[in-house]
């Protein structure tokens, strides 16, 4: 089993240390950094799988140091931590590209099952082969998307969804059986994370020239993607 | 106040008196010149009925009239003798034109002169002076001043007085609303400034009512959150507390279900810091559901122009799928007006703007292509004095509005090709 490198970038030492010690046990290749500017500097040297980012850091504003994060390693999964429970503060965060966040204080049985559906490969049952909606054009085997014949690049997540949502074109996904599909089923807490990869994918697909109207959203029960 | 109001009406009221007053007064003392003249002439005409073109011949003695008002009159031979009446001896200018034949005017300094030819047998005989003194004429002239003047001091008078009764009637409210300021600057927050009927006043008076409730709710809840905070979170804490020492006190106690409770105890205080938190959180005040088409037209209209004349483009645009936002629509448009302005002045090129869904928000992006801000993301939105480079105010402002509305305003993107991206709560939630 290839270990799964994670980079923990948290200025309180407690917590740092906590988080590292955790983790190693968990089986992951653990760096921990304790300011943001050793964080991106350990991402440039070899980017990591995913990246517990705390955004209270001494040096560099949390969100700033994601946003530069997200620029030198595009393919890392970023989970932010906060004490910031403000929605839109954990808005900002997502907008800046991050994946997904946690409040402290957190239980740590929580956070390592988020880590390890962030980190897991592909999704139990997840489509295979071929699929086309409307313009869209997806291969599972080789993860390649296509968009009206020109290929889009899209992160693993975003591909899986992409591909979830595919296989039931037309049809209303709840976001309970998605999460469970492409992230964990035993997902706990807030699933904001789906929304920002919607977000991010309805994003993707419109600079590729798909249609606008492409991701529906149906508030209180999930997605769809049309057949348009 | 009344006294700038007062200095004010009287200011103008002089001015616009002297500006009329004094051509006026010259050209009454030009009249009452102008009409001795003509009673000089008169008086010498008709004087000059009554002597007998025989003159020369038998030389009677001529009584002239005395008219009225200072006037004298004196008559004068073909010779240029002086026959009758008060006047030089011998003809003067006046008179030695007059006997050449046509009515003279003359003035020896302090007079006014004029002398009339009498003429019989197609040839003059004699003329007739009529003169009266200048003091005489000035006399008239400084009475007409002087009811002048005193009009003119019943005008600023006038206007003095009805300054003073308006200035009253607007300090009165003014300085009620300036006593209800200090009262709520010195924490009576029950206090509400009464309308006056000055609609200016009236609009400052509303506002400190809004601010004086709000004010109050807020310390209310302040008030409360310090009474709850204490007890209820001392006293998960030392049962905490007392778990874990007593558990290291006593060896072999420290196990696994001493640990449970204390973490249990932990969940307890998590849960009391949570309604704390909450209950000194500010709502705000609240807000309307916002009409973002409307808003974007609005941009539309108010900057295509102004990017149009420096040959810059304005590209703004919706995406669909937008969530629903409840927010002030005046606040909002004040941001996005900083933003584009600062897009205007220290960007290049196009400047775009783009309403877009976020993960369970709503996001407006104003981009341009220029090279973008220089400074780092702190220090531009930290309120700079204008003239440093002319962003300073706008932008912080412009923050401070956002996170009043329960949004936040961030630099997404430094450049180049510069991003502002305003963020805000999508209105009814996902529920996660």
């Amino acid at each position: 089993m290839d270990e799964r490198q994670v980079l923990v970038v948290e200025d309180d030492e407690a917590i740092g240390r906590g988080l590292a010690q955790a983790l190693t046990t968990q089986g992951y290749s653990v760096r921990w950094a304790a300011t943001g500017s050793d964080g991106l500097r350990e991402a440039t040297e070899a980017a990591p799988d995913l990246v517990l980012l705390d955004l209270g850091l001494p040096d560099l504003d949390g969100v700033e140091v994601c946003r530069r994060l997200r620029a030198v390693a595009p393919g890392t999964t970023i989970v932010m931590l906060t004490a910031r429970d403000a929605e839109i503060d954990v808005v900002v965060g997502l907008d800046a590209g991050a994946d997904d966040y946690v409040t402290k204080p957190f239980r740590l049985a929580e956070l390592m099952a988020r880590v390890r559906a962030h980190l897991r490969r592909a999704g139990p049952g997840a489509p295979t082969g071929r699929l086309t909606a409307g313009g869209l054009e997806l291969d599972a085997g080789s993860h390649r998307m296509w968009v009206n014949g020109a290929e889009v690049d899209l992160r693993p997540r975003e591909f899986d969804l992409l591909a979830l949502l595919m296989a039931e074109a037309g049809q209303v996904v709840g976001r309970e059986r998605i999460m469970a599909e492409v992230w964990d089923e035993h997902w706990f807490g807030s699933t904001k994370t789906l929304d920002m990869h919607i977000s991010a994918l309805r994003r993707k697909l419109l600079a590729a020239g798909d249609d606008p109207n492409r991701l529906s959203t149906i508030r209180g029960v999930g997605y769809r993607l049309e057949t348009l | 106040m009344t006294r700038r109001i007062l200095t004010t009406m009287l200011a103008v009221t002089t001015l616009a008196v002297a500006l009329f007053g004094v051509p006026l007064a010259l050209g009454v003392r030009r009249l009452y010149y102008n009409e001795a003249v003509v009673r000089l002439e008169r008086e010498a005409a008709e004087a000059g009925i009554a002597v007998p073109t025989s003159l020369g011949d038998t030389r009677d003695p001529v009584e002239l009239p005395v008219p009225a008002g200072g006037i004298r009159l004196a008559l004068y031979g073909a010779d240029g003798a002086k026959i009758a009446g008060q006047g030089p001896d011998r003809a003067d200018a006046a008179v030695a034109g007059a006997l050449s034949g046509d009515v003279r005017q003359g003035g020896e300094p302090g007079s006014l002169v004029v002398a009339v030819p009498l003429s019989g047998d197609e040839r003059v005989f004699a003329a007739i002076r009529a003169s009266v003194a200048r003091r005489v004429v000035d006399a008239r002239v400084h009475r007409a001043w002087l009811a002048m003047a005193a009009l003119a001091a019943g005008a600023l008078g006038t206007a003095g007085l009805l300054a003073w009764r308006q200035s009253r009637r607007l300090s009165r409210p003014v300085q009620a609303l300036a006593t209800a300021a200090t009262l709520l600057g010195l924490g009576d927050f029950s206090v509400r400034a009464e309308t006056s009927g000055v609609a200016e006043v009236d609009a400052a008076a509303g506002a400190l009512n809004v601010t004086a409730e709000r004010l109050g709710e807020l310390l209310a809840r302040e008030r409360a959150f310090s009474a709850d905070a204490s007890h209820q979170l001392r006293t998960p804490l030392t049962r905490l507390r007392l778990r874990l020492e007593t558990a290291l006190a006593v060896p072999g106690a420290a196990d696994g279900e001493v640990l449970q409770a204390a973490v249990a105890d932990i969940d307890h205080l998590e849960a009391t810091v949570e309604e704390l938190l909450a209950l000194a959180r500010d709502e705000g005040p609240p807000r309307e559901r916002l009409d973002v088409p409307s808003l974007l037209a609005e941009v539309e209209q108010r900057w295509h122009g102004t990017l149009a004349a420096a040959g810059r483009r304005l590209h703004v645009i919706a995406d669909p799928g937008l969530a629903p936002v409840d927010a002030s629509a005046a606040a909002l448009r004040h941001v996005v007006d900083v933003l584009v302005a600062n897009a205007a002045e220290h960007g290049a090129g196009t400047v775009t703007v783009r309403a877009r869904p976020a993960a369970d928000a709503w996001a407006l992006d104003v981009t341009d292509e220029g090279p973008g801000p220089s400074a780092g993301d702190g220090d531009l939105f930290r309120r700079r004095s204008e003239s440093a480079t002319g962003r300073g105010i706008g932008l912080a402002l412009a923050r401070s509005l956002a996170d009043a509305e329960g949004g936040r305003l961030v630099l997404s993107r430094p450049g180049p090709g510069p991003c502002f991206t305003l963020l805000l709560p999508a209105a009814d939630g996902d529920t996660d």
